[in-house]
């Protein structure tokens, strides 16, 4: 007897098939095809096992029930596990900076704009942390954004001393957005004893990088690379991750980001195609196709590869390892954007510089855009989520399983949504998923992964040791 | 003889004058007499046996069980000359037998059922958990204890109101929780700390059921595990790998880690060599070396999703040193021992060791690594 | 222009794939008694050719789908079911 399952195409004739519980298997066309012909009774025996074991095929009708039941608990506990409330909490101290990147999301602005303009008040710290222990649990998770934080690293300071003195000297874990540029001693000093990791951009080797990250009468990238050593050597070499936006001067060159990760001595890579938000797309520099996207992406996965290959140390790729883990690793949720119940505001606070508070990072940038639009849930002082009707259209609709296309997608169980992504490409959060980047870049994510992970032996071992590290 | 760690059965002659059934054991005479089982008065070398068989209170004389117990451990008389300690404080884990009856056959049952009724040892065990009064947890064991349907209710409500500080751990094959009413009244009747240890063999129902010697028995577990679970009522789920479920045991974690709810602890059984087990070992009994891959993808998958996991009954060098950490020190004091070459090994303080029940064709030799 | 046996092909399998060919081309659907009718604007072999792969897939799909319908929904029942006790318990 078969449960319900969705499927997707992989390459040769091989379909990803997945259930409501999250089980997925691989099996050939023809066996899907002798399925829908003449149902279960015909299938070789081991397949008819195999399948079986994930809840795609029920032995007889007691054991259909026990599968139905199966289902929908795992359904159930999906939901459930994707619905608590566990956020990051961001904090914005100014939004100026002393870069001009050429794909710069938050919409930056100049280091000599008004600080009342742009820098949250120094007297709203308490109440920001206020709001932070109110709404969290320890252990809680503080992300300090940008602009640039260190231009105001007198407000990093004290958002980390108040976080100190209300949620507890070891209750917390400070991550600072920067592109290093204004790292110095006495902020090093600051950083040894306390609980502070530094997250910053690495957009390729030299060139690539300064073509893009744009420090007016510096090298941007001379900047990164000496904060980064400067970290590694004094604090550690867990205190500074980079990620990598992959603008268009890098697609043609994957090996540039393995030169600049050995040369930085950077074991985990994070790469993302530039973000479809804010001033990226109206610059022309991210302008590529998905299909560029992932030609670039199959060309650093086999670099990784041959890197390791010929001895060098394994890098990991942060984007791949976490669709990995949302398929194979039972109650992952640990990436806002892959969680159903979408993450927006339930994985995130961002606690802007002016006091407004957003449901996620992506809804102020979409904020900053479209300044006719509210889509902020209240302020430090006055939280309420509630009172906005935007929230509440976006959090009854961030279910996917419900979402047109999405319903039919065998990726549904791992995927996700994101609410201001539609609202910022087609003016409501559903949307229509043909034309979603959204949908675009994470179903070619997962399809390629997961074909790769079943067709090639080697990139399954790259990708076991990423995901269990 | 393989010497067990700790003696639990001891021949008292004058025993046989004591009438059959549970006793609380006294090297005193209480001063609030028992009121849930009757006194039975040991002495040992140096007390004085001048204590009369007065009312209720019998008196028997043994040094041997006098220095072995603690005053108000639980013992069962057979009637024929010996006296079993069933409740002991000294212990490190105890269990009361509910029935003997199961509605499955399992081809290892160290416990192989028996289809008389014997209704009156669930409310003996009721009467001898409450006059224990420990405050540690007691294991429920069977036969199918959840048979006994809502005269198992009344247990759960009696025992935890007059031994609110004891913690139960029920030994059940879970089917009966096929029924989500049923379930639910368990649930509601939890306050001390109750645990329900489950097993579950395969993800495939025809391995399941093969193993317990019962059809329909997997799709009653699974559904039981899944209700109880959603009533949330904490569960251990039991593993217990043999040659026939080897090929099941990844999937299995995985049916457990995907859809079952209230899990505290998955745990993985070496099996036992008593019962029928002996019976069946040439075709259950599988060398861990065989399974060690998927041992390791278990606890890895397991830790990955924050659900704890052990291994027990393992001998520690029966497993990879990248197991070590997760076998746990388990076989029960009564049932351990360690044989002549283990002596000189440097695990020992860490290993269970061994089964007493394993001896001759059931006997793995420890493999000295060191 | 690609005419498609109604017989063969039901609405929901044309509509579904037609929708996922959107970022491939654009494209019109109109109907006869027995067929549909589907205009694309992008004519060339690896539109159609997309849209082969599409109609399928929706094929397929709509194959499985028929079996395990009542499944489908009884799956639907229970999680309903389960979320509202989970929902009682905490
Ligand atoms: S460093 Fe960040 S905030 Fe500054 S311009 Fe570049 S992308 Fe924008
Ligand atoms: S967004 Fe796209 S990939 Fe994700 S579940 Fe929906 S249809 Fe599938
Ligand atoms: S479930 Fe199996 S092991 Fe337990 S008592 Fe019944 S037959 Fe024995
Ligand atoms: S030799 Fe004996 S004590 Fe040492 S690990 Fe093996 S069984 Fe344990």
């Amino acid at each position: 007897m078969m449960l319900p399952f969705n499927l997707e195409p992989l390459s040769d004739s091989r379909y990803f098939i997945s259930n409501l519980a999250g089980f997925h298997r691989v099996v050939a066309r023809e066996t899907l095809e002798l399925l829908a012909e003449q149902g279960d009774g015909v299938l070789d025996a081991g397949i008819k096992q195999d399948l079986a074991r994930g809840l795609f095929l029920a032995d007889s009708s007691a054991g259909e029930e026990a599968g139905v039941a199966a289902l929908a608990s795992g359904y159930a506990r999906r939901l459930t596990r994707d619905l608590a409330f566990r956020p990051t909490f961001m904090i914005v101290p100014t939004l100026r900076c002393d870069h001009t990147c050429r794909y710069c999301q938050v919409s930056r602005a100049a280091l000599g704009a008004a600080h009342s303009d742009y820098d949250l008040d120094a007297r709203r710290i308490p109440q920001v942390i206020d709001l932070i222990a109110r709404l969290g649990t320890a252990p809680y998770k503080l992300e300090i954004q940008g602009g640039e934080p260190l231009v105001r690293f007198d407000l990093v300071q004290a958002i980390y001393d108040e976080a100190e003195a209300r949620l507890g000297a070891t209750d917390f874990e400070v991550v600072i957005t920067t592109s290093l540029s204004l790292l110095d001693d006495t902020i090093l000093d600051w950083a040894r004893g306390r609980r502070v990791v530094f997250s910053t951009s690495v957009d390729g080797t030299e060139v690539v990088h300064n073509r893009n990250r744009i420090l007016p009468g510096d090298n941007a990238y001379q900047r990164v690379k000496r904060g980064i050593r400067a970290i590694q050597r004094q604090l550690g070499p867990d205190r500074v991750a980079a990620v990598t936006t992959v603008t268009k001067d890098l697609l043609a060159h994957p090996e540039a980001l393995i030169e600049a990760s050995q040369e930085l001595g950077l074991t985990e890579l994070f790469v993302r195609p530039v973000s479809p938000y804010g001033f990226a797309q109206k610059s022309g520099t991210g302008t590529y196709s998905f299909d560029d996207y992932m030609a670039f992406y199959d060309r650093l996965l086999s670099l990784i590869i041959a890197h390791e290959a010929a001895g060098g140390q394994l890098l990991s790729e942060y984007s791949g390892k976490i669709h990995l883990q949302r398929v194979f690793q039972p109650d992952f949720n640990g990436y806002a954007d892959l969680k159903s119940p979408s993450g927006f505001l339930l994985d995130c606070v961002l606690i802007n510089y002016d006091g407004k508070v957003f449901g996620s990072d992506e809804a102020r940038m979409l904020q900053r855009v479209n300044p006719e639009l509210d889509l902020s849930c209240g302020t430090v002082d006055h939280f309420d989520p509630a009172a906005n009707p935007v929230y509440h259209k976006i959090l009854k609709e961030s279910l996917n399983a419900v979402h047109p296309g999405c319903e039919q997608c065998a990726y549904q169980p791992f995927c996700g949504t994101d609410p201001c992504q539609g609202i910022s490409e087609q003016g409501e959060p559903v949307g229509d998923k043909s034309r979603s980047a959204f949908c675009q870049y994470h179903k070619r994510m997962f399809s390629y992964l997961i074909d790769r992970y079943y067709r090639d032996p080697e990139a399954r071992s790259v990708m076991e040791s990423w995901c269990h590290a | 003889m393989r010497e067990a760690i700790r003696q639990d059965v001891f021949a008292v002659p004058e025993a046989n004058l004591v009438p059959a059934g549970c006793w609380v054991l006294r090297k005193t005479l209480p001063t609030t007499p028992d009121t849930w089982l009757n006194t039975l008065l040991v002495t040992g070398n140096g007390t004085d046996a001048s204590s009369s068989n007065a009312g209720d209170i019998c008196t028997i004389h043994s040094p041997e069980l006098f220095d072995s117990i603690e005053d108000g451990d639980v013992g069962l008389v057979n009637g024929r000359g010996s006296v079993r300690v069933i409740l002991s404080r000294r212990a490190n884990h105890n269990t009361v037998l509910v029935t003997e009856r199961c509605d499955n056959r399992c081809l290892f049952c160290s416990q192989p059922p028996k289809d008389r009724n014997d209704d009156e040892l669930l409310m003996q065990a009721a009467a001898a958990i409450i006059s224990f009064a420990g405050n540690d947890v007691i294991g429920v064991s069977g036969g199918e204890p959840l048979l006994y349907g809502d005269a198992f209710l009344r247990f759960l409500e009696i025992v935890q109101t007059h031994a609110p500080e004891t913690g139960l751990h029920v030994l059940s094959n879970g089917r009966a929780f096929a029924d989500r009413y049923f379930a639910r009244a368990v649930a509601e009747r939890l306050e001390s700390p109750v645990v329900f240890g489950i097993p579950l063999y395969a993800a495939l129902a025809e391995v399941h059921d093969t193993l317990v010697g019962a059809a329909g028995a997997h799709a009653d577990t699974v559904r039981g595990l899944i209700n109880a679970g959603n009533a949330g009522i904490p569960i251990e789920l039991r593993i217990i790998p043999t040659q026939k479920n080897l090929q099941e045991l990844v999937p299995l974690l995985e049916l457990a880690l995907r859809c079952f709810s209230g899990l505290q602890q998955v745990s993985v059984m070496n099996l036992e060599p008593t019962g029928w087990a002996r019976a069946n070992w040439g075709q259950l009994y599988c060398d861990p070396s065989l399974y060690a891959d998927q041992l390791t993808s278990m606890v890895r998958q397991a830790e990955a999703a924050g659900l704890p996991i052990a291994l027990f009954n393992y001998p520690l060098c029966h497993l990879p040193d990248t197991l070590h950490p997760w076998a746990v020190q388990s076989i029960s004091d009564w049932k351990n021992y360690y044989p002549d070459t283990c002596s000189g090994c440097t695990m020992r303080p860490e290993c269970g060791g061994f089964f007493s029940s394993s001896q001759g064709q059931f006997h793995q030799s420890p493999r000295i690594i060191s | 222009m690609r005419y498609l046996d109604k017989e063969r092909y039901s609405e929901w399998v044309v509509r579904q794939a037609l929708y996922w060919l959107t970022p491939t081309t654009r494209w019109r659907l109109d109907e006869t008694e027995n067929q549909w009718a589907v205009a694309l604007d992008d004519d060339s072999y690896s539109a159609q050719a997309e849209l082969d792969r599409l109609l399928n897939d929706f094929l397929l799909r709509e194959r499985i789908g028929r079996r395990t319908e009542t499944t489908r929904s009884a799956i639907a029942d229970a999680v309903i079911r389960s979320i509202q006790q989970r929902l009682s318990e905490s």
